[in-house]
């Protein structure tokens, strides 16, 4: 599992169904090419720092095409805060 | 704006040099009746809720010994007041033998200026007052650069005729109230009744208080005051607790989330969805013109990411007792509607909701959008429906009738 952090969440990706993905709409998908074909399958195209701070806006373009063209190997994990009494 | 309750209000009145009557907050009846037993005189006992003509509703009860304490505090956490749960009282020496006067402070949108208003007829409605009598109420424009001098404030109470032994203190009340609303950023303040007694002086009886929450962040000292900086007339429940700790930290956007009823107990509520003020509180109007009742009031607008639209859907889908979801904005130039669309999929994708999802987005690349949702619906089974300007809001509520309609005949809910 490849893991890329955003700014209030995370994008898993997980390699092995991006194997058998030959078009990987995900990475034609963001807007600011944030993703990138790797020989392991979908990795990230720049360094994490950059990405959580200002490339990858949270846009949900990649893991809709993803789960949409793709073979759902990609997906945001986005928490709810939790409250306290 | 964030309403404060009146004894978060009190406390920061007594931080500026104002009276307040001796009192704690407490929780219990038992903490109740410990404080009136060691007052002469009697308590007051006020529920803490934001609801207005809390009064006039049984929120506020004045007992003469600690036995008759302990029953009106028990009515009070027991019954509550007007639907409002009271879970703290504010339980306070009463004030004898006092003048009731009032002060206030709001902002007077068609002059940009916070306007003071006094008057000797304190303790009653001052709206009703303004009508019938406005005579006795006194209001000095102030302007923020200068402030309210003690010269100034000498001069309005002097026309406003209140009793020349008080003048002088009253006076400098006024300049240590303005200082407090000047100093916490607030939209409104007021005192009502403010006591005049001769054994006590000048004592706030009560405090109204609301904070510009886009002020909020200036003041870390409030925050141990205020849960969530926005105008709600009930205490936050636990959703609008979430909501806050997503829109607290992420400033992309905006998202309000406001739960207008907290148990649903009947038929024809829906979680409703707006983006930008106007059109969404039309929306809503046009909801109820069709028989249908909003459970919630949520915006997310000013261009929120993909990921805020999504927790706030979630949030709404997670209401319990909801028949249906419906997300309207109209006109909007400002945000991608892939984006926002995008989000509400994540979101219905994820809970898979038994009830009918409706969207009327009507914008930039709604086009887009709305073939994303055929698409995505299609694929994955999802009740969810996108209309654009070829349908009106008034349209779509009758179709959201209709499927609510279909989906009970189906036995779901």
């Amino acid at each position: 599992m490849v893991t890329i952090e955003t700014l209030t969440g995370e994008i898993v990706i997980d390699g092995l169904r991006c194997k058998s993905c030959p078009q990987a709409p995900c990475v034609g998908a963001c807007p600011n090419g944030v993703l990138q074909c790797t020989a392991s399958g979908v990795g990230p195209a720049h360094p994490a720092e950059e990405i959580k701070r200002r490339l990858c806006v949270e846009c949900l373009a990649c893991e809709i095409i993803c789960h949409l063209r793709g073979e759902e190997g990609l997906s945001i994990d986005l928490p709810l805060p939790r409250a306290t009494a | 704006m964030a309403r404060l309750f009146e004894h978060q209000g009190k406390e920061l009145l007594r931080r500026y040099g104002l009276n307040i009557p001796r009192g704690q907050v407490a929780t219990s009846v038992g903490e109740v009746a410990q404080f009136a037993a060691g007052i002469a005189g009697g308590v007051v006992i006020k529920a803490q809720v934001l609801h207005t003509g809390r009064g006039k509703k049984g929120g506020i009860k004045i007992t003469d010994t600690a036995e008759e304490s302990r029953g009106a505090a028990s009515d009070l956490f027991t019954q509550g007041v007007a639907s409002n749960p009271v879970d703290r009282v504010l339980v306070e020496e009463r004030i004898l033998d006092a003048a009731e006067y009032f002060v206030g402070i709001t902002l007077d949108d068609s002059i940009k200026r916070p306007v003071l208003m006094i008057s000797p007829q304190g303790g009653e409605d001052i709206e009703e007052l303004a009508r019938y009598s406005p005579d006795l109420i006194g209001r000095i424009e102030i302007d923020y650069l200068t402030g309210l001098s003690l010269d100034r404030a000498r001069q309005a109470v002097k026309e406003i005729e209140f009793p020349a032994d008080i003048a002088e203190s009253l006076a400098v009340l006024l300049v240590k109230f303005w200082e407090t609303f000047k100093k916490y950023e607030m939209t409104s303040l007021e005192i009502n009744p403010l006591f005049s007694s001769s054994q006590r002086g000048l004592v706030a009886g009560d405090c109204k208080a609301t904070v510009d929450d886009y002020a909020f962040f200036r003041h870390p000292e409030l925050e141990e005051m205020i849960d969530i900086p926005r105008e709600f007339s009930h205490a936050p429940t636990e959703l609008e607790k979430v909501a806050w700790l997503v829109e607290k930290d992420d400033y992309r956007g905006t998202f309000y989330f406001s739960q207008l009823v907290e148990e649903i107990d009947e038929d024809g509520y829906i979680g409703y969805h707006g983006g930008g003020g106007g059109g969404s509180m039309a929306g809503m109007d046009k909801l109820k013109r069709l028989g249908l009742k909003a459970a919630c009031y949520v915006d997310t607008s000013g261009n929120p990411p993909g990921s805020k639209v999504y927790r706030a859907v979630k949030l709404i889908l997670s209401i319990p007792g909801i028949q249906g979801y419906l997300c309207f904005s109209d006109a909007v130039a400002s945000q991608d509607l892939t984006v926002t669309t995008r989000g509400i999929i994540k979101a219905v994708k994820e809970i898979r909701p038994d009830f009918p999802a409706i969207i009327r987005l009507v914008g930039y690349r709604s086009e887009e959008a709305q073939r994303l949702v055929r698409e995505t619906a299609e694929k994955w089974g999802l009740n969810l429906e996108y209309y654009g300007h070829e349908k009106s809001t008034l349209w779509c509520i009758e179709r959201m009738k209709t499927l609510i309609g279909d989906n009970l005949r189906d036995g779901n809910h």
